[in-house]
């Protein structure tokens, strides 16, 4: 039998024999996708509790009151005339905003002044309140301008209808702007990236000996075909997962990927072969699986940041940047992304590359620093 | 063994390990520098568009110029036609594209229809969108308002009412501000859980005898009071350093800093004593930070999850410590105000106490081997 395949055969039996190993591919990544995938399944915020603040307390607040309310994204949980009343309810995360509407909010442009409203929004969680506001906004300025046109011929003017110029936003390829898509597209690379890291540091620092690969590279017939045996059974399971995940998004949720799933399928695989390498390197260096471990939560566990993908990094610090380029993730997320809206496959080319070389870089530099301790241990 | 020597020797133990210092100590430092870097412009800057300008009047090229003048986007370039446009975006240029249609001058002063602003983003990264979509608003509105408002003025034409957005607590609406303060629970419970599960599993790998209960008492008082440390090391001076907003309600933090400590230190203990070597208890917690963070509800809130998922989301400490310690940090929150939550905390604490203590203590786990 040569190297490769002894060592494919000796992972393979120690992971029939050892549960928690064994676990760590199956169940745990099988149950961190299942949470994330059931967390994002409503896709779509619904019936945000949201406060109003009446001062009108007119047929003109009440109909915007209504319209508010007939917003699908929000439902109102408490009308009242107490502005803070309603900011301890936010405090309280019982509401996701305010509308505070002014005195004499349908009698505006008779009487020559705008009415304000204002709409204050749980700022400490962005995202949610983001949401919130956005729901609210359209309906408030959608029924106050019915509410004008009515004052206006109340006071038998002529119906004059100003109309804003509108700015139509057209969201591809994500035209409901679901965060199932959105997110679950992000989060869960991220999370098998991790568990990719993870899992290779503790396979490969099972063989450290008194802080020494030196045996296990002595005993293996060859370092690169042992380490490649070796990793296989990890870069080939988080793979599957990844398609497993991939398969749930576009034929169980319907979500349409436009460019090439087979691009995106081999980048993952190339991906987590990365990482593998990536993690050699952490266990060749550091000769220790807890400083290994260490170091994969720091530089994996907050890929998601550095990414750009949430936030663009394009107006962010040099280090922020340069840490971005570093990291796989950021990488990968751009091959995937890139193809989930349909980009020329020739965009592909770049990500691809980068990687490739955290094999070649990281697998290029773990090798030889093995087999260099199995020269200085014999 | 007494409760005052299980302390000592577990300090003792956390502080002669290299590798507990450096997940326990050197790790919550490190997090309070590199994980806000990424956030630290705290709004979304200069994201590509792509301009098709078919008019190309002397409104057009304003708001040309105003929205080249907005932080939120940049514009890569102003291409003739829509297919041209298209393609540029799909070759990876660009997020989005512009059009600002023949006629739109004419509607913006007729109000007749047929000319417009057209927008088109790529909403698989949807803050992205959402930045393109506001600076176009915002910089043709301004333009609107320029050019036309005298004339509108003359007529007594106004926009009818204003709706004015006001973010509260985080007033500049900043994504570090947002985000950080968030992550902090969970770096906080991360790099206590991984010290303690990894310490008392290596006991447990050495095959140590079971805890007296003084002892375990002492063990669990030592882990809780490094998590005390670290909490206030961020609540007090990362925070002010970070410059994140601060509403601090610090008696109200002096009671539920220890409860969180002691929560996540109890769990660790528990989990500890169910791993058979000491790296285990990483290998298994650190691949569930980054579902922990979007489980605690600050990115896609809980109740919008299934219940049983926000149910079970519940039995994590850094879920219950995120709804506390952001509303008595940024929100200026009154210790009432956070009451529900702090009770879980309680409960958690004794839930959580009671496992590890009967886990550690009990006779029969002489030896795992």
């Amino acid at each position: 039998m040569n190297a490769f395949a002894r060592a494919l055969s000796a992972e393979l039996a120690h992971l029939r024999a050892c549960r928690w190993d064994l676990a760590m591919l199956t169940l745990m990544p099988a149950a961190l996708l299942f949470a994330m995938g059931a967390m994002l399944f409503g896709g779509v915020a619904r019936d945000l509790p949201i406060a109003v603040v009446d001062h009108d307390t007119t047929s003109a607040s009440r109909a915007l009151v209504r319209a508010v309310d007939a917003s699908p994204a929000v439902r109102i949980v408490s009308v009242g005339a107490d502005l803070p009343e309603a900011l301890t309810l936010v405090r309280r995360e019982q509401a996701w905003a305010i509308v505070e509407i002014p005195r004499g909010v349908g009698r505006g442009l008779a009487r020559g002044t705008a009415p304000e409203i204002h709409i204050r929004y749980q700022a400490s969680f962005l995202s949610t309140g983001t949401q919130a506001v956005r729901g609210i906004a359209g309906a408030v300025t959608a029924e106050s301008a019915e509410l004008v046109a009515a004052q206006l011929s109340a006071h038998a003017l002529p119906v004059l209808r100003v109309t804003p110029l509108t700015v139509q936003v057209t969201a591809l390829y994500n035209a409901a702007t679901s965060f199932e898509w959105y997110l679950l597209s992000l989060i869960n690379p991220a999370v098998l990236h991790l568990l990719t890291a993870c899992v290779t540091v503790m396979a490969l620092g099972r063989e450290l000996h008194d802080k020494s690969l030196g045996a296990w590279a002595r005993a293996s017939g060859g370092v690169v075909p042992a380490l490649l045996g070796k990793m296989l059974p990890y870069v080939a399971a988080m793979s599957l997962w990844g398609v497993v995940w991939l398969l749930y998004l576009t034929l169980a949720r319907g979500w349409r990927v436009e460019g090439s799933i087979a691009l995106i399928v081999a980048g993952q695989s190339l991906f987590y072969l990365g990482t593998a390498c990536i993690s050699a390197l952490l266990v060749a260096v550091t000769r220790e699986t807890a400083t290994g471990l260490s170091a994969s939560a720091v530089y994996a566990g907050s890929a998601l940041a550095f990414s750009g993908a949430t936030l663009p990094l394009d107006g962010g610090s040099g280090f922020a940047r340069v840490v971005s380029a570093i990291l796989p993730l950021t990488h990968y997320l751009a091959l995937q992304m890139g193809q989930f809206v349909g980009d020329a496959p020739a965009s592909a080319v770049g990500p691809m590359l980068a990687l490739l070389a955290y094999v070649g870089i990281a697998g290029g530099i773990a090798v030889p620093l093995i087999a260099r301790s199995a020269r200085s241990a014999a | 063994m007494s409760f005052r020597a299980g302390f000592e020797e577990t300090w003792r133990a956390v502080l002669t390990s290299r590798t507990l210092v450096s997940t326990m100590l050197l790790a919550v430092v490190l997090y309070a520098f590199y994980y806000p870097a990424p956030y630290a412009h705290e709004t979304a800057q200069r994201v590509p568009v792509l301009v098709v300008d078919q008019e190309d009047s002397g409104l057009t090229r304003e708001v040309l110029r105003d929205l080249a003048a907005t932080r939120g986007v940049r514009i890569v370039d102003t291409v003739a036609d829509m297919p041209s446009a298209t393609a540029r975006m799909r070759a990876g240029e660009a997020d989005g594209i512009i059009l600002l249609s023949r006629g739109v001058t004419r509607s913006l002063l007729t109000g007749a229809p047929g000319g417009g602003v057209g927008v088109w983003v790529k909403a698989a990264y949807l803050l992205r969108a959402s930045a393109i979509g506001e600076g176009v608003s915002a910089a043709l509105a301004g333009a609107a308002e320029h050019r036309l408002g005298s004339a509108a003025r003359a007529f007594g034409l106004r926009t009818p009412v204003r709706v004015i957005q006001e973010p509260l607590f985080n007033t500049s609406a900043g994504y570090k501000d947002y985000v950080f303060p968030a992550v902090a629970s969970v770096i906080l419970q991360q790099t206590l859980l991984f010290g303690v599960a990894t310490f008392f599993a290596g006991r447990r790998e050495q095959g140590a005898p079971p805890m007296r209960r003084a002892a375990f008492f002492g063990a669990w008082a030592a882990m809780t009071l490094l998590g005390v440390f670290a909490g206030f090391f961020y609540f007090g001076f990362i925070f002010w350093l970070q410059d994140v907003p601060r509403g601090g309600n610090v008696p109200a933090l002096l009671l539920t800093v220890p409860l969180f400590a002691a929560a996540v230190a109890a769990l660790g203990l528990f989990l500890g004593g169910l791993f058979d070597r000491s790296e285990r208890a990483m290998a298994v917690l650190v691949p569930t930070s980054v579902p922990l963070f979007f489980l605690t509800g600050s990115a896609w809130p809980l109740d919008q999850m299934p219940a049983w998922l926000a149910a079970l989301a519940h039995l994590v400490p850094s879920t219950l410590a995120v709804h506390i310690f952001v509303p008595l940090n940024q929100m200026g929150a009154r210790l009432s105000d956070v009451a529900g939550m702090t009770m879980l905390l309680a409960g958690e604490v004794l839930l959580y106490g009671a496992l590890a203590g009967w886990l550690l203590t009990r006779r029969s786990d002489t030896n795992p081997r």
